[in-house]
């Protein structure tokens, strides 16, 4: 060792000080459960914070218990499409002089349902160039006095990072991270933006979804063969929607039936706040007790009546598309916390998590008959019973017929002699996952929200590991017959339109 | 270890937001102390950096100065095939099986990819298992298998993610643009399942003999145990690995700005039976020392860089509501860069989407951006700033950058002074350079788009 210039003492104690858990984490579940910072508001909303890091910046999420599980028929696609719509802004933000754009905002609703319904109905009717003429005329009259995408506008100058949004079949997420300094900015904007939206440039909006279904969707082999698979598995529970909606039924959306969805489901009982960063928990739960306790209280939505009926036969489907060839397997299960989802969470593990999981080994390495496979436990959302599925890509020359009988027989072998050093592995997986998680402000902030968001306790995210470990070798096996069988599966395959010489 | 040579590096980094200069809303300076990163050279030439993590867990990241803006056309894909090769054949020591139980039974994440720059063999573990991750990286590193078995698996693997690749309109599009303006080489190295499937044993252990070398190597350690520990576990581990210069790749800029002169006035057209289009333009930027660069960063990110407020999202999304994606991507690396800008559209509205993207090039290649646009641009990058530095994974990250592109230390440190030190002029100026030789524009779609596409110049199916 030539040459050491050791950090002066004073600053490295300095930077110890700003990190309010250097060091100190020896467990992950500990470690959340003994510095989360959870509370109520009187309105019900769930604040969750957790002070951390040593940069002055700080992760905020905030998700509704909704989803596209709660649309009916009517209204597929609606979650989402209010997701997209609570960028437009408010009645003062967003807009130049809300005074004049009240009344071409009204008409333009107006005039929107009314060609929306006649070309429904009655495509040919003679008014409808004349009312679809107005609508641009009224789009571009409101644009003058629209900022457009105001939130980003000005989180974007605040030096805000990912600020961006999501919807699942269970839950709707709002993202950004902020400098710590700009909580009070947040909040004032955040509360504003939820208490009084205004769906301005929806029409213009409802078109992006439908480039946005077209990009993920009807461009992508693997998305049709996905969105197929769902429709096929589940015959009457609403998780068998697309959350982006149908191609056929998206240009159709209604604005009022959006806004409906948003006053129903928009509701504070159904609402998690969660920041994660350096902070003074007390200070930010303060700020947020000011802005989002103004919130009126509002009854929680019905929960889905709707329950799967049992599956009693296999079922099966293949679709044709410009596209290297695909499989899907599924299997009807339980729903988390329940012990089954957990128990078929190890399964998925044991099956293909990482590149000594069952199923990697025989038919990634050895066979070499396919190209990638993976699992998902609780498919396609974790409110209600789901499913367990199995994505595989056959390797040229196989066939995804092929491949499907290998994965069974593998399937049939791993129940007959999984082992304890299997469970064990997967065990030693979870643990350094939790800890792995940890790693980011944004990371945590989504793990706390997704637990308490969809089953009310973000503790969940702590004793993870611990509800794992009660899984046992007798409870794996039992899941053969109990969920693995042919009756209660559905099988998709995507097959290549070029082999046979053209698109079918 | 013959020389060690360290230095304990803190940096203090104050980054005040909005000093000096009238903001929308008046907030508190704030500032960010960084933990330390402490810097060693083994006596190989391996570079060693170190950043201390306050959770339990160790991450050994080990960059071999070659990725895919090494290859040349007669080596196009190798890098994917030799990082793979590695990933499933594993090392004299840890031999695929063993490897992959090992590392499963830990629980650890190892990861073995191709970047643009480099081989990158990074293994994630819980602290205990330390000892077994600075093991299993070096292993990786000195002494991989490359046996006929693992190299057939992973040519095979490669081949089919390239064919795969090729049912994205989106990958196809930035593939076959890139293609087209560096020739096939480096930024558009662009592997076929034939070309790879050629690879021998000797081919890929001839590169891999040819750049592991001492300098050309860098390590990264993110731990929770201390720099002491690290660097002894380090020079156990790395020190017989043979010394050596590092490897630059080069790139003629000469001729891929001739290609891409060459190209003015053509669309590329990729038919795919899809009912969505994807337009995408582009051409050659500076690489990242170019002095410039910082106007032609601000200059992205008005045009189509940042956020939903950026020209294109709101001229192409906001207002016409014709695409969901749209965005442009300007890359400046050593040597050489890239600027992309795309949209996918439907379609019917192919047309009017290429004319917007066109148009709004020429506009900010030909008017002065308002003070407002500046001065928003220049507040959000500098607001911003500080998430480049959140995690001690960032900062680490940012160290080998600066290590890996030559840069002067103070390039971060200086990073906001020289954005905000640029030119509303200086703007204009790089932009208008930037785009001189004109753009490549690359379209897969629907053949119904054919019509449209020969308003804008000669059409040239290229599937």
């Amino acid at each position: 060792m030539k040459k050491r210039m050791l950090m002066p003492a004073l600053l490295l104690a300095m930077m110890i000080a700003a990190d309010p858990g250097h060091g100190a984490i020896r467990d992950a579940g500990e470690y959340l459960k003994k510095n989360v910072v959870a509370r109520k508001l009187k309105n019900g909303i769930t604040v969750i914070l957790l002070n951390r890091g040593y940069a002055p910046v700080l992760a905020f999420e905030i998700s509704f218990r909704v989803g596209s599980v709660d649309e009916s028929y009517r209204t597929i696609g609606a979650a989402h499409l209010l997701e997209h719509m609570l960028f437009k802004g408010t009645e003062t933000i967003g807009t130049k002089d809300w005074g004049r754009e009240r009344p071409l905002q009204a008409r333009m609703e107006a005039v929107g349902e009314t060609i929306d319904r006649l070309k429904l109905t009655d495509p040919a009717n003679t008014r409808l160039p004349a009312l679809e003429a107005e609508l641009k005329r009224l789009q571009k009259e409101q644009a003058d006095l629209v900022v457009s995408t105001p939130y980003d506008a000005i989180y974007a100058e605040n030096g805000g990072v990912g600020f961006n949004a999501s919807t699942s079949k269970d839950k709707t997420g709002y993202y950004i991270e902020l400098p710590s300094s700009r909580l009070e900015m947040w909040a004032k904007m955040e509360s504003e933006r939820l208490i009084s939206p205004v769906l301005r440039e929806f029409y213009l909006e409802r078109n992006n979804v439908l480039q946005e279904r077209l990009m993920h969707y009807d461009s992508i082999g693997t998305g049709l063969i996905y969105e197929k698979f769902m429709a096929t598995a589940l015959m009457a529970h609403p998780y068998r929607h697309p959350i982006i909606g149908w191609r056929s039924n998206i240009p159709f959306l209604s604005i009022e039936d959006v806004r409906k969805f948003y006053r129903d489901n928009y509701v504070p009982s159904r609402m998690t706040i969660t920041v994660v960063g350096m902070q003074d928990t007390e200070k930010t739960f303060a700020v947020i007790e000011k802005y989002f306790g103004v919130l009126d209280e509002r009854p929680d939505p019905a929960p889905v009546a709707i329950g799967e009926p049992k599956q009693t036969g296999e079922r099966r489907f293949s679709m044709n598309f410009e596209a290297n060839p695909y499989l899907m397997i599924g299997w009807h299960k339980p729903a988390f916390p329940s012990r089954d989802d957990l128990t078929c969470e190890v399964i998925a593990e044991m099956l293909t998590g990482g590149k000594s999981s069952r199923l990697y080994r025989a038919l990634v390495l050895e066979k070499k008959i396919a190209s990638s496979i993976s699992a998902w436990n609780g498919a396609p959302g974790s409110r209600y019973d789901n499913l367990f599925v199995l994505f595989a890509a056959p390797r040229p020359p196989h066939t995804p017929q092929e491949l499907e009988r290998a994965i069974h027989d593998e399937m049939s072998r791993f129940f007959v002699d999984v082992s304890e050093a299997e469970l064990q592995k997967v065990i030693n997986g979870i643990e350094s996952a939790m800890v792995f998680d940890l790693e980011t402000n944004k990371g945590i902030a989504h793990l706390l929200s997704y637990y308490q968001t969809l089953y009310g306790n973000w503790k969940y995210a702590a004793d993870y590991l611990a509800m794992i470990k009660k899984v046992s070798m007798v409870d794996v096996k039992g899941m053969k017959d109990k969920y693995f069988t042919e009756s209660n599966r559905t099988v998709g395959m995507l097959l290549d339109s070029r082999a046979a010489g053209g698109k079918k | 270890m013959k020389r060690v040579m360290t230095m304990a590096i803190l940096i203090v980094l104050a980054l005040f937001w909005d000093a000096g200069r009238p903001a929308s809303a008046q907030f508190s300076p704030d500032a960010i102390r960084l933990p330390p990163v402490e810097t060693a050279v083994l006596a190989n030439g391996i570079r060693l950096f170190y950043i201390r993590d306050e959770l339990p867990q160790v991450t050994v990241m080990a960059s071999i100065g070659f990725g895919k803006l090494y290859e040349k056309k007669e080596n196009a894909g190798i890098s994917d095939v030799i990082a793979k090769a590695i990933s499933l054949g594993g090392s004299v020591n840890y031999p695929g099986s063993v490897l992959h139980e090992k590392v499963d039974a830990m629980g650890g994440r190892l990861s073995v990819e191709s970047s643009w720059e480099g081989t990158v063999i990074s293994l994630k573990v819980l602290e205990r298992f330390r000892g077994e991750a600075f093991a299993i990286v070096a292993d990786l590193v000195a002494s991989p298998v490359f046996d006929q078995r693992s190299l057939d698996t992973a040519k095979g693997l490669v081949a089919d993610s390239i064919r795969r690749k090729y049912d994205d309109p989106a990958e196809i599009a930035f593939d076959r643009v890139r293609d087209i303006i560096f020739g096939g080489e480096g930024y558009g190295s662009s592997p076929t399942p034939e070309k790879v499937a050629a690879y021998t044993i000797e081919d890929v252990k001839g590169v891999w003999e040819k750049y592991r070398a001492g300098r050309n190597i860098m390590i990264g350690i993110s731990s929770s145990i201390g720099f002491a520990e690290a660097g002894r576990l380090c020079r156990e581990r790395f020190s017989a690995i043979a010394p050596g210069g590092d490897m630059a790749y080069t790139a003629d800029r000469e001729s891929i700005r001739a290609r891409v002169k060459a190209s003015r006035g053509k669309i590329y057209f990729y038919p795919k039976d899809i009912p969505q289009s994807t337009v995408i333009v582009g051409t050659v930027a500076p690489e990242i020392s170019y002095g410039g660069g910082y106007a032609l960063e601000i200059m992205n990110f008005i045009l189509g860089g940042g956020s939903f407020n950026s020209r294109l999202m709101t001229e192409i999304r906001v207002k016409r509501g014709l695409a969901y994606a749209v965005q442009s991507i300007l890359k400046l690396r050593s040597g050489t860069g890239v600027f992309l800008a795309f949209a996918q559209v439907e379609n019917r509205t192919l047309g009017e989407a290429l004319g917007l993207l066109n148009e709004n090039i020429d506009r900010i290649s030909h008017e002065k951006i308002s003070g407002a646009e500046m001065e928003w641009a220049r507040k959000a990058i500098t607001n911003s700033f500080v998430f480049q530095f959140d995690t001690p994974m960032n900062v680490l990250s940012n160290y080998l950058f600066i290590a890996y592109n030559n840069l002067p230390p103070d390039y971060f440190t200086g990073y906001l002074g020289r954005i905000n030190g640029v030119r509303d002029g200086e703007v204009l100026a790089e932009t208008a350079k930037l785009f001189e030789p004109g753009l490549v524009t690359v379209v897969v779609g629907n053949e119904s788009v054919l019509p449209d596409l020969k308003k804008f110049g000669e059409v040239v199916i290229i599937k």
